[in-house]
């Protein structure tokens, strides 16, 4: 299992144009639906806007993770956003966001190593090196090897 | 002296919080030159479980929790700082800081 598995190329994406949380939320769904990681788009960002409405997923560092977790998921999968404007999140640290990982959950997926992946992703935006060259980066390829090298104890 | 620190990090969606959080604790007790070891409960299940050894030997609990720990009776009798899952993703040596300070204020 490779962090492609989760993140593929395809799902990378440079510039969204999105100015409001709501819209990019929508926006990177649709990317999830188009490549039918989503039975039902709708329901997805439900469970997505909900678990915002719990308390923000904006960790700080100008980063955001929306995730939902829904039985209209059909395999977990990441879509990763640079934005090209800055985005209010509320995040914790009260910073704009410019880069968005939109987590799908799949209910399905409760032992296979995705979610595993999905946790390992996610513990490695606490680390200030990969949040930087994240920053710096405009390649796909680039994405996934900062992901598959930055390497952390879990 | 290194302080002896445990956790136990868990979120209700049980993927990325969780696992930021842990992340985090250990980054920030690094930082300050504590020991840490942190007990995620995820969705994936219970990892880095905090043995009966563990928890005789630590000095004082964290719970970076947004949901019921799983098991909680292993922590009776010991000092418990309780905080959002949130918290040490923002800050995670205030958070130890705070849960020390429990104990030096006893």
């Amino acid at each position: 299992m490779e962090v492609k598995d989760v993140l593929s190329k395809d799902r990378i994406i440079f510039n969204l144009d999105s100015d409001t949380k709501e819209k990019a939320i929508v926006e990177l769904s649709n990317i999830l639906m188009e490549q039918g990681f989503l039975l039902n788009k709708d329901e997805y960002i439900k469970a997505v806007l909900q678990r915002e409405n719990h308390s923000t997923t904006g960790i700080g560092n100008n980063i955001a993770i929306p995730h939902g977790k829904s039985n209209s998921v059909t395999k977990s999968a990441i879509v990763f956003a640079k934005t090209k404007k800055d985005i209010e999140w509320e995040s914790l640290d009260e910073k704009p966001v410019n880069l968005i990982f939109l987590l799908a959950i799949s209910e399905l997926d409760q032992t296979n190593g995705h979610l595993r992946l999905l946790s390992q992703i996610a513990s490695k935006l606490m680390d200030d090196d990969i949040v930087l060259g994240l920053q710096k980066t405009q390649t796909a390829d680039e994405v996934i090897k900062i992901f598959n090298e930055g390497d952390i104890e879990l | 002296m290194k302080r002896k620190i445990i956790a136990v990090t868990a979120c209700a969606t049980g993927v990325a919080h969780t696992f930021m959080a842990a992340s985090a604790l250990k980054k920030g007790a690094k930082l300050m030159g504590n020991l840490i070891k942190v007990e995620t409960q995820g969705a994936t299940g219970v990892e880095n479980e905090l043995t009966e050894k563990d928890v005789n030997i630590a000095e004082v609990v964290i719970f970076a929790v947004d949901t019921k720990v799983r098991n909680k009776g292993r922590f009776d009798g010991k000092i418990i700082l309780e905080v959002p899952v949130n918290a040490p993703i923002k800050n995670a040596e205030k958070v130890i800081s705070d849960a020390l300070r429990l104990i030096d204020e006893k």
